[in-house]
């Protein structure tokens, strides 16, 4: 592996205190600031676990725990998610269902016959061939699972109980706006977001937004967003960063979170809550073209965050998926980064003239052929996707709240009574409420809190809550 | 698609029993009729835990279970669909000396049935054999090897495309409201698509709801919706091969066909409901019974939580056949939480009561008259 | 031809979802039991909204009349351990 040890004698400046992992077997070497998944990238490794049944590479992708493509063991601790683990010392990361490693996968041959472990093959693919059911279950046995069975058991410490008057369930632009004003206004507010930093996905956008510029006073939503978590420490509110909230059970105004220490490590969280504001953001929307999962191909949180967190450094062409504005900003932003960009294009779940109809490359994406009337390659070293939002709408959903289809941003959402409220003690704001705009998602926060300030008996937020509803409204009819 | 309102058979219920009857009596030439009020397999046919076995602790209902399994061993091949059963085992784990015992002279009893009795391990094996056991307290073990496991799914399917495959038409989302009797015979289902009229009979295989369609027909059926909850981890290379049962708790976990280990829990939360409402309480009561037990489970990611009903009887043992207040109406349900895996030998056994008048003796004792004429089926050992 | 991922965790084609509607799976609930999607570690956050718009297209349905999934915890994943060591309220 001469290419590696290149690599670590490169980035192993003096003076700087480097931490020395290794992945399956390999010395790899990260600064303190990195995650798993970033330690590996940046060392070349783009493959971290091979998928279920094809065997196909699987890596960094969503950048915040969801989309559990980037899955590996850590220390005998199996599905552990890279992109959110910090490095350890001495870490032992290993691929997960590759034979023998993620680079070389033996089995990754299945690729090449889907008809073995597709849902035909399973079930119908050998029909009047009965006789040889016996010996595919015990293949199957053998193939499915992801990670080892735990080699290593964990410490997990004793769980807590804490009484919130509100809780606010996500630490973006919505959930920040309406915790700092709720606790400016005298209430005892409790805070929880997955991430280790708050600000969600505005954090990580340093450009400036006309919007939030005229409505709220912020030059971009990075500032928005460092400025609302400030205001948000210094009003007092309780804030829990790297916590899951994982259910919602409204009938004991109870939210059941997990607080990760590491990856083996952590604690059961119980929270009563007077009232409670969701303000759990939004999924990204794959991109739709073939070889879609190859490493190298991110959504846009997961990219701006290797960029804008982990100092990586992008070396060559990005290909933009995306026709909306989140697309474009996020080409603008590579472009201010320095980053060549080819796009932003369409997929084959667009209409688009030019779409991306394919990705190709062998460990990684080494290119793509778009579709603009006639095909052409373009070499390219990563794809960035900025298609759609999907409201994060479990919390919500799991408790029965009534989904409604709302074809504007072409995913459920939360149906609310106008007034953002969902259940009885029960909020919604931001993108999980179908809010787009950094503008609207803020002011859907500030609305929630008023909302909840008046169910607390402060008359004087409802004559402010109708006017910005009515605000509110308009700005969602000008961005939609 | 031009579809009668009229057949020979209207059954209520798209589950796995609802189907098997209806595959059945299809097979000897009737024309049948499925309601079902929301998908096929949307009750317990979906939520079970996907185990089968013949090992039961009355003489009646071991006899039923052993026929069912062994026609679940040929499932797939007699419907051409992979059914994916898996004889996995049932490990039974004691602490406590007489349940072992009571266990050893049980097996006797099996072994006259003709049931393969499995066998009863020691610590020392139990260490050898399953390193993943926590053995604190455990006295012995009781391995079943014959039993195992299917996909419930891919059964479910594999009846639904051979009754299909026969003529039977399966309406989803109809839902059946109200048995209409006419001169003390029930002779059509009243749904929101309108009457469906039967000129043989009605069975009812609608699972707890069965109880409800039941009274519609002035027949009082004492099943009860028992809320059971259950829950699953992420995927791992199989480990936990049988079902693993700790007797003092009476929680188990297994890994499934794709690796998910699957864990349920006897909690105070199992109550009459008719609600399919999870609850924040079961994964924590589950995961603290099973972690105790297989500790490693500690370090494993939980992805889903599901509830479910145990169609319970005051016996624990299924309703099976013609009523006695109303001629033409027929019940299969009443499974207690062992519907599925015994759905394989009723759906054969109901055909025949229904298209050939035979009531055969191993599903005789499961009659609905027996609450009345208080001929309950006794449990012969009680473990936990 | 390479293949178009719809469910990343559980290697789910586009080709795959495509023939299972024409067979005459038209119902998402269907379709998860059938092809696993949504039942994977991401638990459908990013394939059920792609899932259901297929189905739509290829039955020819209003996206509006899909019916989703039921919603079940953990909105995240969450190690056993955890819960086991949990407080437990009384009933």
């Amino acid at each position: 592996m001469r290419f590696q040890l290149m690599t670590l004698w490169v980035m192993g400046f003096p003076g700087e205190s480097r931490i020395l992992l290794s992945f399956d077997g390999k010395r790899v070497s990260a600064s303190r600031g990195d995650t798993v998944a970033s330690a590996l990238m940046k060392s070349g490794f783009y493959t971290f676990s091979r998928s279920l049944k094809y065997h196909r590479r699987r890596g960094y992708k969503c950048g915040r725990g969801y989309c559990r493509a980037c899955l590996v063991e850590v220390n005998g601790i199996p599905n552990v998610p890279a992109c959110i683990t910090r490095v350890e010392e001495g870490m032992r990361v290993r691929s997960q269902n590759a034979l023998p490693s993620a680079e070389f996968d033996l089995l990754s041959v299945l690729d090449k016959f889907p008809g073995l472990v597709s849902y035909k093959g399973l079930y119908e693919g050998l029909p009047g061939k009965w006789f040889v059911w016996p010996l595919s279950w015990r293949l199957i046995e053998k193939l499915v699972g992801l990670g080892r069975f735990p080699q290593e058991h964990g410490d997990y410490g004793k769980g807590e109980r804490v009484e919130a008057e509100v809780l606010v369930v996500g630490g973006g632009l919505s959930g920040l706006a309406a915790a700092s004003l709720l606790a400016e206004e005298g209430l005892n507010v409790t805070l929880v977001d997955s991430m280790e930093t708050l600000g969600g996905y505005a954090r990580l956008d340093p450009l400036e937004d006309a919007g939030l510029h005229e409505r709220h006073e912020y030059e971009s939503p990075q500032e928005a967003a460092r400025e609302l978590s400030r205001r948000a420490r210094s009003a007092g509110v309780k804030i829990l960063t790297s916590t899951d909230a994982y259910g919602l059970y409204p009938s004991k105004n109870l939210v059941g979170a997990y607080v990760r220490e590491s990856y083996r490590s952590g604690r059961h969280l119980a929270v009563k809550f007077k009232y409670l504001i969701l303000a759990t953001g939004a999924y990204e929307e794959p991109g739709l073209f073939e070889n879609n999962d190859l490493p190298g191909i991110m959504y846009d949180y997961g990219f701006r965050r290797l960029i804008v967190d982990h100092d990586f450094k992008i070396s060559g062409r990005v290909a933009v998926v995306g026709r909306g504005w989140r697309a474009s900003r996020l080409a603008a932003f590579l472009e201010a980064a320095g980053v060549e960009i080819v796009g932003p294009y369409g997929d084959l779940s667009s209409k688009d003239s030019e779409r991306i109809i394919a990705a190709y490359g062998r460990k990684k994406v080494s290119g793509v052929i778009v579709d603009a009337g006639n095909r052409r390659r373009i070499g390219v070293e990563y794809i960035a996707v900025a298609k759609g939002f999907y409201p994060a709408l479990e919390l919500a959903a799991q408790a029965g709240v009534r989904l409604r289809f709302d074809a504007r941003i072409g995913a459920h959402v939360p149906e609310h009574d106008g007034k953002l409220r969902v259940l009885n003690n029960v909020w919604v704001a931001g993108s999980l409420a179908g809010y787009l705009s950094y503008a609207d998602r803020l002011a859907s926060g500030l609305l929630a809190a008023y909302y909840v300030l008046v169910a607390e008996g402060r008359r004087e937020y409802a004559e402010k809550a109708a006017a910005l509803a009515s605000s509110l409204r308009a700005g969602v009819l000008m961005s939609g | 698609m031009q579809s009668s309102r009229r057949s020979d058979y209207i059954i209520v219920g798209g589950g796995v029993v609802g189907l098997s009857i209806a595959y059945h009596l299809a097979r000897l030439g009737a024309s049948v009729i499925v309601v079902e009020r929301r998908y096929v397999g949307s009750g317990s046919s979906t939520r079970n835990a996907a185990n089968a076995r013949a090992h039961f602790f009355n003489r009646e209902a071991s006899l039923l279970a052993w026929e069912s399994l062994k026609r679940m061993y040929r499932l797939g091949r007699v419907l051409g669909y992979n059914t994916l059963f898996v004889r996995r085992g049932y490990l039974w784990l004691f602490y406590r000396e007489e349940h072992l015992e009571g266990m050893r002279s049980y097996m006797k009893t099996w072994r006259e049935l003709g049931i393969p009795e499995g066998r009863i391990l020691d610590v020392d094996e139990l260490a050898r054999r399953y390193p993943f056991l926590n053995l604190k307290g455990i006295v012995g073990g009781y391995l079943a090897d014959t039993n195992g496991r299917y996909h419930h799914d891919a059964v479910v399917r594999a009846y639904w495309k051979n009754c299909i495959k026969l003529g039977v038409q399966v309406l989803e989302y109809v839902e059946a409201e109200k048995i209409t009797v006419k001169s003390g015979r029930a002779v059509g289902v009243e749904t929101p698509v309108g009457l469906l009229e039967a000129d043989k009979a009605i069975i009812l295989a609608a699972g707890p709801w069965t109880r409800i369609l039941a009274k519609t027909a002035g027949v009082d059926l004492p099943i009860e919706p028992i809320r059971k909850e259950a829950m699953v981890t992420e995927p791992l290379k199989i480990t936990i091969r049988p079902l693993v049962i700790n007797t003092k708790v009476n929680a188990y976990a297994q890994q499934t066909l794709r690796g998910e280990v699957l864990l349920s829990s006897a909690t105070p939360l199992d109550v009459p409901t008719w609600s399919y409402q999870h609850t924040y309480q079961f994964p924590l009561r589950a995961a603290k019974a099973m972690v105790e037990t297989i500790p490693a489970l500690a370090a494993v990611n939980w992805l889903r939580q599901w509830a479910g009903h145990y169609a319970t009887t005051p016996d624990h043992n299924p309703v099976l056949g013609y009523v006695d207040e109303v001629e033409g109406l027929a019940v299969a349900s009443g499974f207690s939480g062992h519907g599925f895996m015994l759905a394989p030998a009723v759906g054969e056994y109901m055909a025949l009561l229904l298209e050939k008048g035979y009531l055969h003796p191993v599903m005789a004792p499961f009659s609905p008259g027996r609450f009345r004429e208080g001929r309950l089926i006794k449990e012969d050992l009680v473990i936990g | 031809m390479g293949k178009v991922i719809v469910c990343f965790c559980e290697d789910v084609t586009l080709e795959e979802v495509r023939r299972a509607v024409k067979e005459g799976y038209r119902d998402l609930e269907h379709l998860k039991r059938l092809l696993g999607i949504g039942t994977g570690p991401c638990q459908g956050k990013q394939c059920l909204v792609t899932v259901a718009k297929i189905l739509a297209e290829e039955a020819g349905f209003d996206p509006s009349e899909i019916r989703l999934p039921t919603f079940r915890p953990p909105a995240r994943p969450v190690p056993l351990g955890v819960l086991a060591h949990a407080e437990l309220e009384e009933e």
